[in-house]
């Protein structure tokens, strides 16, 4: 059934033959620059609901972490980054809904988007991807030298995908009801980049 | 279950023909209501507006994407054997359906084979275009609508009124109503944030108790087989995540040749869609996770049809972006659901018909021609011009409305005859300065129901001019005696 | 320069000084101006109502009667775009070339004076009003007369800049620059609950912003505002551009002694 409607779709489209377009080639002098990544991403970012934090390194980031409440309050903290251990055992969770009581995430970007507050979140270094998604908050830690002007630099930079990889931008939100913004709808509640400037 | 299939009918379930200005006519109606979903709308309009502004090589990019996609639609079969080759080097299974009903049933198969009650989906345009829900309904299989929107309307057993903002239609107070309802909020609380909230704690719910997860697809890429998936909430990635089994459905049209081309298209979807840089979340899936199994079904469905037409090709570009509608001063006043299709708004009245002609005859005649959609569109769909050339192919199928035809006839007839034409000019001011107020603005004259007729002057500009001394047709100009005229109307 | 006044159908029976104006303006500037009485309607509503076929020889008829002409010139972008943009698939073989010989020379009033008068040609009485101007979607969007809102293209403003040259004349800003009046010609009748609610939309935008006259390139939109502005008894006005810009009276159509001249 399916493998005859595959040769019946692949052969109704050969009969009809059209015009060849050409594959455009982009032009990359036609394109945004910025004079300054880092605030054009603050900016592009705090627009869609993130909070960007500056830091100079990666050891102002557990002193910036202590002041967000949510963090404070947070009964599982998670993290991928070495320095900053969270408080969860990873190995023992093998399902992703054992992940659904995961109150902050704290993982690593090697890839940020300036002129949409996007940052690349490639999951292989998290036990189960949906920890980025079922997490209560999430806490980004990206380089400024790691910044792209627009979205065409962040796919030159991505290059071949692993398996699964997600541009978030900003917290989880919907508008659903009356246009009202709402931010938190099933993914994270808040959004933190920490900014290593 | 019968909820489900009875909110289908007056939609495509349902066979009897739309008539957009009858089926508006309550929506209009109701004035405060009508003004609100005008301005809601607007108001993403001009969100829009100004994400499109802050790129100033916007109109490159659409350029970039229409051309993207004319070049995709001319090397389809071959884009399609690639990405099939490179999404099962992946590890995902593709399936091909050539309509509705052969999608319904792969979907069901396939559920049916790994036993799965509870099946969790976020938005897919092409689900609905199937009537996926009603169908799984009847096996019995629970399909929960995941995005916010169309889990109101889903309570309410309600279509979407609009592709992107399912439940626009709605005010807070009716969201509200249908919450307590159905998931026991206080009484009169009407609160997004605290209906957000309480949507948000029983979809999770949902979410961990799911065995398999649908998806629709934003994008699909040839080069490598993968699948992008945009969405606000991030939905889509907990259904996808959470259950061992990954359903994604698209329509064979949702091909790009290259991942780097997604730069193009992400950057244009949510601009023009809610006025936002991009969606929260865009997500690459590239086969299934570990463990777990993906499953692709790409459906025709009538596309390969619409690709055969020259006229109508270029919709077959649609990115399901919404701007059209946002934009269409028809819509905002007459909502979606007077278009009784799945897809309402230009980009409907341009589809709804290819589907099938005379059930949607009506709809390229709910537009004022204005372009607006042509020009907002992000891959340069000519949409005005489309439903133009719908409504000469419905004249030639012989499905205009008498009312229509025949006074175009009386029409044409008198604008062959130039010095007839200017009698009966003559006689029609003549009564409108003449005749009784009461008797020119009848109720049979649909103009004049809200509207005064112009003030009738005594001399049109013809009968002034051949009063002035001047030279009247100087050069050499033929003057067609009508009678005997070759191009007199047949 | 021997220009063929091309005159709406219904400006001919309904609004008669806006041909005048058009006319007066026109040989102000320096040209010698006709009107081929032959002429009635382009075809445009037959064409939008899926009709094409009855507007072929109405088509063919409008072509053989400007072809004389160095240029056509009319007082509406709406019926300037139908010849230059939609009669296209009209016409075929042998008769193709006149069609485009006389496409290539039509143009909206203000397109003609912008590309083809000198501007020290360009003036004009004094006009101490408060003025909104509704760009009409078929001048904007079809001819591209000015830059619409959805384009994010900086463009030429044809009426805009006409009426900058008008002494003592105050433009008012609306909150929607460019939208739709909701008259579309047949959809008016067809769909008239959705047409009138547009219409409103777009005179209350006009009245909010204390215009005193809406001013536009197509008196086809404004016979839909004026009808609903009467019927309401707003005290705004309506005007064509070509009217303003040869100084008539604020209230010249909407005065029957006005008209009945």
């Amino acid at each position: 059934m399916t493998s005859s409607s595959r040769q019946s779709i692949l052969d109704r489209v050969r009969s009809r033959s059209l015009p060849e377009a050409p594959l455009p080639e982009l032009d990359h002098d036609r394109l945004i620059r910025f004079d300054d990544l880092a605030d054009a991403f603050q900016h592009s970012a705090e627009s869609v609901g993130a909070t960007v934090i500056r830091c100079r390194s990666i050891d102002e980031v557990p002193e910036h972490l202590l002041k967000i409440d949510s963090f404070r309050e947070a009964d599982e903290f998670a993290s991928t980054i070495e320095k900053i251990p969270g408080n969860v055992q990873v190995s023992s969770r093998t399902s992703g809904h054992d992940w659904a009581s995961l109150d902050w995430l704290l993982i690593q970007s090697r890839l940020g988007v300036a002129e949409n507050g996007a940052v690349w979140v490639p999951t292989q270094e998290l036990n189960n991807r949906v920890q980025v998604f079922i997490t209560q908050h999430l806490g980004v830690v990206l380089k400024a030298e790691d910044l792209v002007h627009h979205m065409h630099g962040a796919y030159e930079s991505i290059g071949a995908i692993e398996r699964y990889g997600v541009f978030v931008s900003g917290p989880s939100k919907t508008a659903d009801i009356e246009q009202s913004l709402v931010l938190g709808a099933h993914g994270c509640r808040t959004l933190t980049l920490f900014l290593l400037v | 279950m019968d909820r489900y299939q009875s909110r289908r009918k007056g939609t495509t379930t349902m066979k009897s023909t739309v008539d957009h200005p009858t089926a508006a006519k309550p929506f209009v109606a109701n004035q405060e209501r009508m003004k609100w979903h005008d301005g809601a709308l607007w108001f993403v309009r001009e969100k829009r507006d100004r994400q499109a502004h802050s790129i100033p090589e916007w109109e490159y990019l659409r350029e970039l994407a229409s051309q993207t996609k004319a070049h995709t639609q001319a090397n389809l079969a071959e884009y399609l054997e690639a990405f099939e080759r490179q999404a099962t080097a992946a590890g995902a299974v593709v399936h091909w359906a050539a309509d509705a009903e052969e999608h319904n049933a792969i979907v069901l198969g396939l559920l049916q084979k790994n036993n799965v009650q509870r099946v969790v989906k976020s938005k897919s345009m092409l689900t609905e275009e199937c009537h996926l829900n009603p169908y799984l309904e009847a096996q019995g299989i629970e399909v929960v609508d995941t995005d916010l929107g169309e889990r109101i309307i889903q309570l309410r057993d309600e279509p979407p009124s609009h592709i992107v903002l399912p439940a626009i239609h709605l005010k807070k107070g009716d969201v509200g109503e249908t919450f307590h309802e159905h998931l026991g909020t206080e009484k009169g609380a009407s609160d997004p944030k605290y209906l957000t909230e309480a949507a948000r704690q029983h979809l999770r719910d949902r979410f961990l108790n799911a065995q398999a997860g649908i998806t629709g697809v934003n994008f699909a890429i040839a080069e490598t087989g993968g699948v992008t998936v945009c969405t606000n909430e991030g939905n889509a990635d907990l259904g996808a995540s959470l259950p061992p089994l990954h359903i994604a459905c698209m329509g064979i049209e949702k091909l790009i040749p290259r991942q780097a081309d997604l730069g193009i298209f992400l950057r244009l979807l949510a601009r023009s869609a809610t006025g936002q840089p991009i969606t929260t979340y865009s997500s690459h899936f590239l086969g299934p996770r570990e463990g777990g199994q993906l499953h692709i079904v790409l459906v025709d469905n009538g596309r390969s049809s619409i690709r055969d037409r020259d006229e109508f090709r270029e919709a077959l570009n649609c990115i399901r972006c919404g701007a059209c509608m946002n934009t269409c001063p028809v819509y905002r006043r007459s909502g979606g659901h007077s278009y009784a299709s799945v897809v309402p708004g230009p980009i409907g009245s341009v589809l709804s018909p290819a589907a099938d002609t005379e059930q949607h005859k009506s709809l390229p005649f709910a537009c004022s021609l204005c372009g607006s959609c042509t020009d907002v569109c992000p891959v340069k769909i000519p949409l005005h011009h489309q439903l133009l050339a719908w409504r000469q192919e419905i004249g030639r199928e012989g499905l205009l409305p008498v009312s229509k035809r025949m006074p175009m006839k009386a029409a044409a007839a008198l604008f062959a005859r130039p010095r007839l034409f200017a009698v009966a000019g003559w006689f029609g001011r003549f009564a409108l300065r003449v005749l009784p107020h009461a008797l020119t603005h009848n109720r049979l004259n649909t103009w004049a129901v809200a509207r005064e007729l112009p003030i009738a002057p005594k001399k049109s500009f013809r009968s002034w001019y051949r009063d002035q001394d001047r030279p009247a047709n100087s050069l050499p100009i033929v003057t067609p005696d009508p009678e005997s005229s070759p191009t007199k109307n047949r | 320069m021997h220009i063929g006044l091309f005159v709406p159908c219904y400006v001919d029976q309904f609004y008669p000084d806006v041909a005048v104006a058009t006319l007066e303006l026109l040989e102000s500037c320096g040209m010698q101006v006709e009107f081929p009485s032959a002429q009635t309607c382009c075809g445009q509503p037959m064409a939008n109502t899926g009709c094409a076929e009855m507007a072929v020889p109405l088509a063919e008829r409008f072509v053989e009667i400007f072809q004389p002409y160095d240029f056509v010139v009319c007082p509406s972008g709406s019926c300037t775009a139908m010849v230059v943009h939609h009669y296209d698939h009209l016409f075929s073989g042998e008769k193709r070339a006149a069609f485009e010989a006389v496409r290539d020379k039509t143009l909206e009033l203000s397109q003609f004076l912008e590309r083809y008068v000198p501007a020290e040609k360009l003036n004009f009485p004094s006009f101490p009003h408060r003025v909104g101007l509704h760009q009409s979607c078929h001048g904007l969007r079809e001819l591209r007369i000015g830059a619409c809102s959805e384009r994010m293209v900086t463009g030429n403003d044809s009426v805009g800049e006409l009426l900058e040259r008008v002494p003592d004349l105050t433009r008012v800003t609306l909150k929607r620059a460019d939208e739709c009046c909701g008259f579309g010609g047949t959809f008016a009748v067809a769909e008239a609950d959705v047409s009138v609610a547009m219409g409103l939309s777009r005179v209350a935008d006009h009245a909010a912003a204390d215009a005193e006259v809406i001013v536009a390139g197509d008196m086809s939109c404004l016979m839909h505002m004026q009808g609903l502005m009467r019927r309401d008894g707003s005290p705004l006005r309506v005007m064509h551009l070509a009217q303003l810009l040869c100084g008539r009276s604020i209230d010249i159509n909407h005065d029957a002694k006005e008209q009945r001249r």
